[in-house]
């Protein structure tokens, strides 16, 4: 079983730095959104399409992990928590701005962020990029179909109903590619160590 | 006791759940479900564990460096309304990363007075109390031309600060971080010096671990006349000589 590399030994972890955020820790706070502030303002700019709301997204998600640091459950691993933040107030955000003029995909097997892509700075991208590889290239083994609603779902913000609707298809065909992709996604990245 | 149908119609939602792209009703028997069913939840738990790790499918790009700013001023400032206060006269301990901010962006890009402005204004309509020593800061730090950086020393070694100043001019503004607590009757002391003097300005007590402090010093002549900075620790204020205990050194 391929295990994803750790940092190196004298890096502080992602956990202790939870954990002293917790006790109310600038400084460790500081060094988390050093770590993860690319990753997150990637996120939300592939999820909201626009710079500026992808700024303020980045803002009010690193102060949700300043204020819930304490609420952190010590068994889990810190990476899944912070995007669970992130990616929830992505999506909420997306949905309150939906009656806006503003389409998140322009043609459904093209997002509008692979675009962004270019502009990827190299170095943050080092940081995390084993584990990005590694759920990157998961996301790839699945049937274009399957990721496809699974993507639809997860940046664009969309209801399995919202997804058959566009596509066309019968829901229960959403269902059953959401459902499997998933769950064929989950095992790879238990197979890498990633999941639990 | 949950029926074998009824777990089996959870599981079929667990995914749709997970991506959050299930219709309300669907999303409350989840809810009502996982509430009283542990295998369930578990299985939920893992399956949102898995949605997460979708985050790191976009490309990471690094957002501005006032990103970072404006979360640190809103952390700063939270905990400053919600800490009691610690003021001594000879010192400002009011700690802030507006200015902070505001002198990491003067020094990146000499873009000094909008910044700094709005973010005082900001802070000052929050904090009355603090108005006119940001008045007072803000009419010095305006001023600033020359940044000189001490090093800890000691027990202190974790210790930053840097000195503001203006040639010429005998005002200037000390921004030390992290600087260690001291024993009771102990004080922290600002000496500028040159060869054959030593000239004792302000002391000062420390503020907690982590934390930011402003000294604001006004020796009797012009910054660029002296040639080292330093902050010793003292055990009385009226020390003639600084003692052997230095925290901070630095070149001005
Ligand atoms: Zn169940």
């Amino acid at each position: 079983m391929a295990q994803v590399q750790q940092r190196p030994e004298e890096a502080t972890s992602d956990q202790q730095l939870i954990e002293r955020v917790a006790r109310q820790d600038r400084q460790a706070f500081e060094q988390l959104y050093d770590r993860y502030a690319a990753a997150v303002f990637g996120l939300a700019l592939r999820t909201l399409g626009d710079r500026q709301i992808a700024e303020e997204a980045v803002q009010e998600i690193f102060w949700r992990v300043w204020q819930r640091a304490a609420s952190f459950d010590r068994s889990r691993t810190f990476a899944p928590w912070l995007f669970g933040i992130a990616h929830n107030y992505c999506i909420d955000e997306l949905r309150r701005r939906r009656a806006r003029p503003q389409p998140v995909y322009e043609d459904d097997d093209h997002p509008v962020l692979s675009s962004i892509a270019d502009t990827t700075d190299v170095s943050e991208r080092a940081l995390q990029g084993e584990q990005q590889r590694i759920v990157a290239d998961a996301l790839q083994q699945l049937p274009n179909e399957q990721r496809q609603a699974i993507e639809l779902a997860y940046f664009g913000g969309l209801t399995q109903q919202e997804i058959a609707t566009r596509l066309g298809n019968p829901l229960g065909t959403i269902k059953t590619r959401m459902r499997l992709g998933l769950q064929k996604l989950r095992g790879i990245l238990q197979d890498q160590g990633l999941v639990d | 006791m949950k029926t074998h149908s009824e777990h089996e119609h959870i599981e079929e939602l667990i995914e749709g759940y997970a991506l959050d792209a299930l219709e309300p009703e669907e999303r409350s028997l989840v809810d009502q479900h996982t509430s009283s069913c542990s295998p369930c939840r578990k299985q939920l738990r893992v399956t949102e564990e898995t949605v997460h790790m979708l985050g790191f499918v976009a490309a990471p790009i690094t957002p501005p460096v006032r990103c970072k700013l404006k979360v640190l001023e809103k952390i700063e400032r939270e905990q400053f309304l919600h800490t009691p206060t610690r003021r001594s006269r000879t010192a400002t301990p009011f700690s802030t990363w507006a200015t902070v901010a505001a002198l990491v962006l003067f020094m990146a890009t000499g873009m000094w007075g909008v910044s700094l402005q709005r973010q005082m204004s900001r802070m000052s309509t929050d904090m009355t109390r603090a108005r006119n020593e940001i008045a007072e800061l803000e009419g010095m730090l305006a001023e600033v031309q020359e940044i000189r950086a001490l090093k800890g020393e000691g027990q202190s070694q974790y210790a930053v600060a840097n000195t503001f100043m203006k040639p010429g001019s005998n005002k200037a503004l000390l921004v030390i971080r992290n600087l260690p607590p001291l024993s009771a009757g102990q004080t922290y002391k600002v000496w500028v010096a040159r060869e054959g003097m030593e000239e004792g300005l302000t002391t000062f007590n420390p503020p907690p671990a982590d934390d930011t402090i402003q000294v604001a010093i006004e020796p009797r002549e012009p910054m660029d006349h002296y040639k080292w900075i330093m902050v010793t620790i003292e055990n009385t204020q009226s020390a003639d000589h600084p003692s052997q205990q230095q925290a901070l050194f630095g070149d001005l």
